[in-house]
């Protein structure tokens, strides 16, 4: 298409093939012109679409609706958190009182610290001597494979603030808070790189 | 720029600041539809539209007491849509990018059930086809110039970008168009 027919064109727009037919156009132009107005046409066409007004009067109520659970779920954050606040200040004051021991509390910290660390990917396979029939209480291997991922990202220096995500409904709320800097930084990276 | 009556949509602004509950609403429908077609057509689906309208109206519901008229309030609405749209777009790309669920789960938001009439629902099927072949941001700026007939000097206003920037995206937009439409009639 020619850049100089498209431009005539588009100064028309709206009024497509008004000027065309009294212009004495050299016949490429105006097959071009006319090819450009039919096309126009054929997407106006298209466009005459109208929504159902049911929907349309769905908006609102679903829009209140909507913001009071968003309210609902604010407040009861709001409490959740305020209730964990307070349970963890008793649970600071409870300990504080109870005077235990310092080594006790640095020997229980670096037993955890060195049970996380000594695992690996491997840690989780038994070895010969340890193949029986008893069932083995798994119960607290997600943490402990949670703990271990965050050990490790903490080892390599990404920080401490991090979600783990296991699901789409995790990694959807991850989105949802992402605000339009942060967005356009991670899309615009991957688009740099061409994933997306 | 579509007509508007600025007035009346300062009456409604300053109404709903107020305490005015049904001003917003007010407000809500007089723009809806124009909101719901431009992420239509961004999105190519139903139920995306419906989620860009919802988060738009609640950006409109929050941040309208920092409005100060400085341009047309359909601008700012115009403006919020967009940037929701495009950003609506760029998160669905990340979700399809990294997703936890099967492919076959993603991607199912299309629901035609509010266009009633069967020939509307082929020429809207005909023209997200279409539309959803352009670039993100050539779609854009197609939908404001030649669906919304919105000036280039408006589209600026709207998106930050140059005159010349947006006139050569929209040749570009529409040199795709008419291959698109051209192997369809084909």
């Amino acid at each position: 298409m020619d850049k100089q027919t498209f431009e005539r064109f588009d100064k028309t727009f709206p009024l497509q093939g008004i000027e065309v037919e009294n212009r004495g156009e050299d016949s490429k132009n105006s097959g071009e012109l006319n090819q450009l107005n039919k096309i126009s046409k054929e997407l106006s066409l298209l466009n005459s679409v109208d929504v159902d007004q049911n929907y349309l009067s769905t908006i609102l109520p679903k829009f209140y609706e909507k913001q009071e659970r968003r309210r609902y779920q604010f407040s009861f954050g709001k409490l959740v958190y305020s209730a964990t606040l307070a349970v963890t200040t008793i649970v600071i004051v409870f300990v504080s009182f109870r005077n235990i021991p310092k080594t006790e509390m640095v020997f229980q910290n670096n037993g955890t610290q060195t049970q996380i660390s000594s695992y690996s990917e491997d840690s989780y396979i038994a070895s010969a001597d340890q193949f029986s029939d008893t069932v083995v209480d798994d119960t607290n291997l997600q943490t402990e494979i949670d703990n271990s991922i965050t050990q490790s990202i903490s080892a390599n220096g990404s920080g401490s603030s991090y979600n783990l995500i296991k699901n789409d409904t995790d990694y959807d709320k991850v989105l949802t808070q992402l605000n339009d800097e942060e967005l356009e930084n991670i899309y615009s990276q991957l688009q740099d790189v061409k994933i997306l | 720029m579509p007509e508007e009556n600025s007035d009346s949509d300062y009456d409604l602004v300053h109404r709903f600041l107020n305490g005015d509950e049904q001003s917003f609403n007010q407000l809500a429908r007089k723009y809806q539809a124009k909101i719901y077609w431009h992420a239509r057509r961004m999105t190519g689906n139903h139920l995306d539209a419906d989620e860009i309208v919802q988060e738009v109206l609640l950006v409109i519901f929050n941040k309208l007491k920092n409005f100060n008229f400085k341009s047309s309030l359909f601008t700012w609405i115009y403006r919020i849509t967009i940037t929701r749209s495009i950003n609506y777009i760029k998160k669905q790309k990340l979700r399809r990018f990294i997703s936890f669920d099967s492919p076959e789960n993603i991607g199912l938001a299309s629901d035609e059930n509010v266009v009633k009439n069967i020939q509307d629902k082929e020429k809207l099927k005909k023209l997200d086809k279409v539309l959803q072949h352009l670039p993100e941001k050539q779609r854009e700026i197609f939908i404001l110039r030649h669906f919304d007939e919105l000036s280039y000097e408006e589209i600026a206003q709207l998106t930050g970008k140059s005159v010349g920037g947006l006139k050569a995206n929209y040749f570009h937009a529409f040199e795709k168009v008419i291959k698109l439409m051209d192997n369809k009639n084909g």
